[in-house]
């Protein structure tokens, strides 16, 4: 494969491009879904492509084949799509410098989740529907369980070539409950098919999943007879789950440096931010230190090197509260005079590598939990995120979550709130974050749906949070 | 063929086989400028095998005779380890054939590589020097033939150009045009890029408006995206027998009001051509809202089965979504968008909606913003533009204060194909908040 691939970047020079890189792909995946303790569907991927980036006089062109032994024929029409768009433009693309790399990376796992029995992990699904059905009385149980291998190699016309091997694993499940004319769902670890990492099944065994699957079933029945929250202005502690979402939406959108540039324009919209807010512009409160690591181990943003043969790295995104830096890839940081963050990731070989999160994390801080809940009049902690909406420039947010727990004079009551709403705008909200906790809380998520591009991509990305406080932000905004 | 080669394979198993391909090329601008111009092309195939209830699917771009051989081979045996199950799916097994072909040379011929970018390029240079434009055009040609060991065969091409613009001036006022077709003529890029350019003209200098009711005229892009929810979350068999409908239980009701139809039609030319679905199932047409009464719903065979009802042909190959209408056409009035400003003496008018995401499915609520031309309507004129804001509203309620419906309708976009949708003028529409 080395061969074939060198040899195509070498065509592809000799047919007038001045840079080229190709990513070979082979992905397997698997899906696991059971519902009302029968299996639901059991779906098996298996797919491999090749896309080929060329740039010629400044301007992109990409091509992507499943057929591969069309390769050459594929390079051509990058070569030419290339030129069509090297006519219209009136600026010329440069990319930033990178070290040249021939490396192998594979994701460290315990346990190879595609040698697991189908057996095994189906019973693990059936057994956690029937403690939830078990312990209350629910409409609906559900769980999945899906895994991904992927085999990568990439290799470019400044002589890099890299082979990864990637492993995903995640899994979850679900309870609903009907009750006064209302339908409630409560879902471990998190809503959309549960969590996600790059591990092997050695994670699906840490999630617990029977371990948790009472809980949820009686929080689910529990929530069709609970009240909602009145609206108004509330302090809150939001789970590390649900930061997940919060993370996501109004730090890690913003700081793609493509959005920034006005790539996204027509489509999800633009940010808020622009690069003259870097080491200025106070985010959130001093409490408040983000990074973009994608060395994270288990993290599902985690990798060897990005679709840009540019290394895995730890970039501090936000300091003490302060803008310190964008998600880049090799064009956007030539225009920061910067090297690349390694950011740039495509979904599969026949996308665009576009600039993506990595793991955006919120570091631990110094609280205990008790202690976030204690410094709280009245207020609620919320957990699981149910929806998700921001605005085309990421400031103003709302979220729904699955639940609410009350908290009264420095203490959780034992009641619950059902259909939780929280709004705000982004930079008013993380300065009003004055508690985080700290390591021993601290938690990762896996988003595996991040949309963004035309045609739209979908990213796995990761988010670490521990739960954090926030002040007096308004919730029951619903009609 | 491919799809008789991989059929061939069944032995004693039950199978199902679609094969997919798709050549899309599609040219990204932002900036005025190309800044990303990419072209696919895949074929793979989705293989469902059954056996006595139980039922797996393996999908694979990989046509070798050796690895298709080996993937159904080691399917086979994943499939003999499932529990038996005592929903069976029974494959479609009538009428035998059903095919239709929308290849247009046109369509190819105009928006090939070096068409796509001279036509964007032509439309760059006539912008005014103060407006930037972003968007997208794109071409995409594929097929789906559709096979089983009952015997069917199915054949569906369709082909389509869709376009889409939002042009910003510098004071990053924008404004938003589209246009979606399979036939050449209909996409005119000169002028969406006027229309979405005047738009963006007119929202200069946005005002700050308090959150709040207000009535609102919804255009056909706008009125999509809550359609689009609408069907996501309440039009299919399965979100009802899942409790998560807000037509649970209300089937036979007078759910919106009497000014409210909507169907699914597949027959219907301004939609797309593509007449069964991902198990083979004729399409049928379905009267999802008759004027205001919900009467029928999207099924596939697992959904129809449990309700005891036929499929209407409606699957997206998903059994976890049910049926999904991909070919919504909502009746249309007899008012002219103009005639729906003038009457109005307080209200918004509404380009499209951003971001619209479900806070509770059952009520119908959701959440989203507006984006790309709002504006202010007083004593039936527009007074002004306003900054973007977020409404949070219980759409089955809307739905029953439409005071207006436009004459004319416009191809809209929706999560699969693309919808057929009047404007809506819309009495105490909830917003939430303001963007700032």
């Amino acid at each position: 494969m080395e061969k074939i691939l060198k040899d195509l970047i070498d065509y592809a020079l000799e047919q007038g491009a001045d840079y080229a890189d190709i990513r070979h792909i082979e992905l397997e995946e698997e899906e696991i879904k059971t519902e009302d303790q029968e299996v639901q569907s059991i779906n098996n991927y298996v797919d491999k492509g090749a896309g080929i980036r060329v740039m010629i006089s400044g301007a992109w062109g990409f091509a992507a084949t499943s057929d591969l032994d069309n390769l050459e024929q594929t390079a051509l029409k990058a070569i030419r799509i290339a030129k069509a768009s090297s006519n219209v433009n009136r600026s010329n693309i440069e990319l930033a410098e990178k070290e040249v790399m021939d490396d192998f990376y594979e994701t460290p796992i315990e346990r190879d989740p595609f040698e697991v029995p189908l057996e095994e992990k189906i019973e693990l699904l059936l057994d956690a529907e029937k403690k939830m059905v078990e312990a209350a009385k629910l409409f609906q149980t559900g769980g999945s369980l899906s895994f991904r291998k992927e085999k990568k190699i990439y290799c470019d016309s400044e002589d890099s070539y890299i082979v990864q091997k990637l492993y995903e694993s995640g899994g979850g499940i679900t309870a609903k409950a009907v009750g006064g004319g209302d339908l409630q769902v409560r879902n471990y670890p998190c809503g959309f098919g549960g969590n996600y990492s790059k591990a092997g099944y050695e994670f699906i065994e840490e999630l617990d999943l029977l371990g948790h699957a009472v809980e949820i079933a009686r929080e689910a029945e529990a929530l069709t007879e609970a009240d909602e929250i009145p609206a108004g202005k509330y302090d809150l502690v939001i789970d590390s789950s649900q930061m997940t979402l919060q993370i996501h939406e109004s730090i890690g959108h913003p700081i793609e440096l493509d959005r920034v540039f006005g790539s996204e324009a027509a489509f999800a919209g633009t940010s808020f931010l622009d690069v003259e807010m870097l080491g200025e512009f106070q985010y959130g409160s001093e409490l408040v230190n983000v990074v973009a690591d994608a060395t994270c181990p288990g993290g599902l943003g985690s990798f060897g090197y990005d679709d840009e043969g540019v290394p895995a790295q730890k970039v501090k995104i936000i300091e003490d509260g302060v803008l310190q830096n964008f998600l880049t890839s090799r064009e956007t940081a030539f225009e920061l005079d910067e090297i690349s963050g390694g950011a740039a990731l495509a979904d599969g070989w026949s996308k665009l590598p576009l600039i993506r999160m990595t793991n955006i994390n919120l570091e631990p801080g110094d609280y205990e939990f008790d202690e976030l809940i204690a410094g709280i009049e009245y207020g609620f902690y919320l957990k699981t995120n149910r929806s998700w909406s921001i605005d085309d420039l990421r400031l103003n947010f709302q979220f729904g979550c699955e639940i609410a727990y009350e908290i009264k004079d420095g203490e959780l009551t034992g009641r619950i709130f059902k259909n939780p709403v929280y709004t705000g705008s982004t930079p008013e909200f993380w300065r009003s974050c004055d508690g985080i906790a700290g390591e021993e809380d601290w938690q990762l998520y896996g988003v595996p749906n991040c949309g963004k591009g035309e045609p739209m991509q979908s990213g796995h990305v990761g988010h670490g949070s521990a739960p954090a406080r926030f002040r007096n932000v308004q919730m029951g905004v619903d009609k | 063929m491919v799809l008789d080669r991989i059929l061939s394979t069944a032995g004693s198993l039950d199978m199902q086989v679609i094969l997919k391909g798709e050549n899309q090329e599609l040219t990204r601008f932002a900036g005025s400028e190309i800044h990303q111009n990419v072209a696919s092309d895949e074929l793979e195939a989705e293989i469902i095998l059954g056996k006595d209830g139980r039922e797996l699917k393996v999908t694979t771009n990989d046509f070798d005779n050796d690895s298709l051989r080996k993937l159904i081979q080691k399917a086979g045996r994943r499939l003999m380890e499932l529990p038996e199950n005592d929903n069976k799916r029974d494959f479609i097994s009538e009428p035998a054939d059903i095919s239709s072909d929308n290849y247009f040379k046109d369509l190819e011929r105009e928006f090939n590589i070096e068409n796509r970018a001279k036509k964007l390029k032509e439309a760059f240079s006539e912008l005014d020097s103060e407006l930037d434009a972003a968007g997208s055009l794109e071409l995409n040609q594929n097929f789906m033939a559709l096979g089983n060991t009952e015997g069917i065969t199915r054949y569906s091409r369709l082909d389509k150009v869709d376009f889409s613009t939002v042009i910003t001036d510098r004071s990053g006022a924008t404004g938003y045009a589209a246009a979606v077709s399979n036939r050449a003529g209909d996409i005119k890029i000169a002028k969406e890029f006027e229309k979405a350019a005047d738009k963006a003209l007119k929202s200069r200098e946005a005002v700050e408006i308090e959150p709040g009711e207000y009535d609102v005229i919804l255009e056909p892009a706008a009125v999509g995206g809550l359609v689009s929810y609408l069907s996501y979350i309440g039009f299919s068999g399965r979100s009802v027998q899942e409790g998560m409908s807000f037509l649970t239980d209300r089937l036979g009701e007078q759910v919106f009001g009497d000014n409210i139809t909507l169907i699914d039609d597949c027959q219907n030319p301004n939609t797309m051509d593509f007449p069964f679905d991902f198990e083979g199932a004729e399409r049928q047409r379905l009267n999802i809202i008759e004027n205001g009464v919900a009467r029928e719903l999207a099924y596939d065979l697992k959904s129809a089965r449990k309700a005891g009802v036929e499929t209407t042909g409606h699957s997206v190959g998903d059994p976890s979504v049910g049926g999904f209408p991909l070919h919504l056409v909502m009746g249309n009035g007899e008012s002219e968008l103009g005639e729906m400003i003038a009457g109005t003496e307080k209200g918004l008018l509404i380009t499209r909606f951003h971001y619209i995401n479900v806070i509770n499915p059952r009520k119908a609520i959701l959440t989203g913003l507006t984006r790309d031309g709002t504006f202010l309507i007083e004593n039936g004129k527009i007074k002004s533009p306003v900054k973007n804001l977020r409404f949070t509203q219980n759409i089955v309620d809307s739905l029953n204060q439409v005071d207006l419906i436009s004459s004319e309708r416009e191809k809209v976009g929706g999560f699969y194909g693309y919808m057929y949708l009047p404007a809506l003028k819309i009495n105490d529409f909830n917003f939430t908040g303001v963007s700032k």
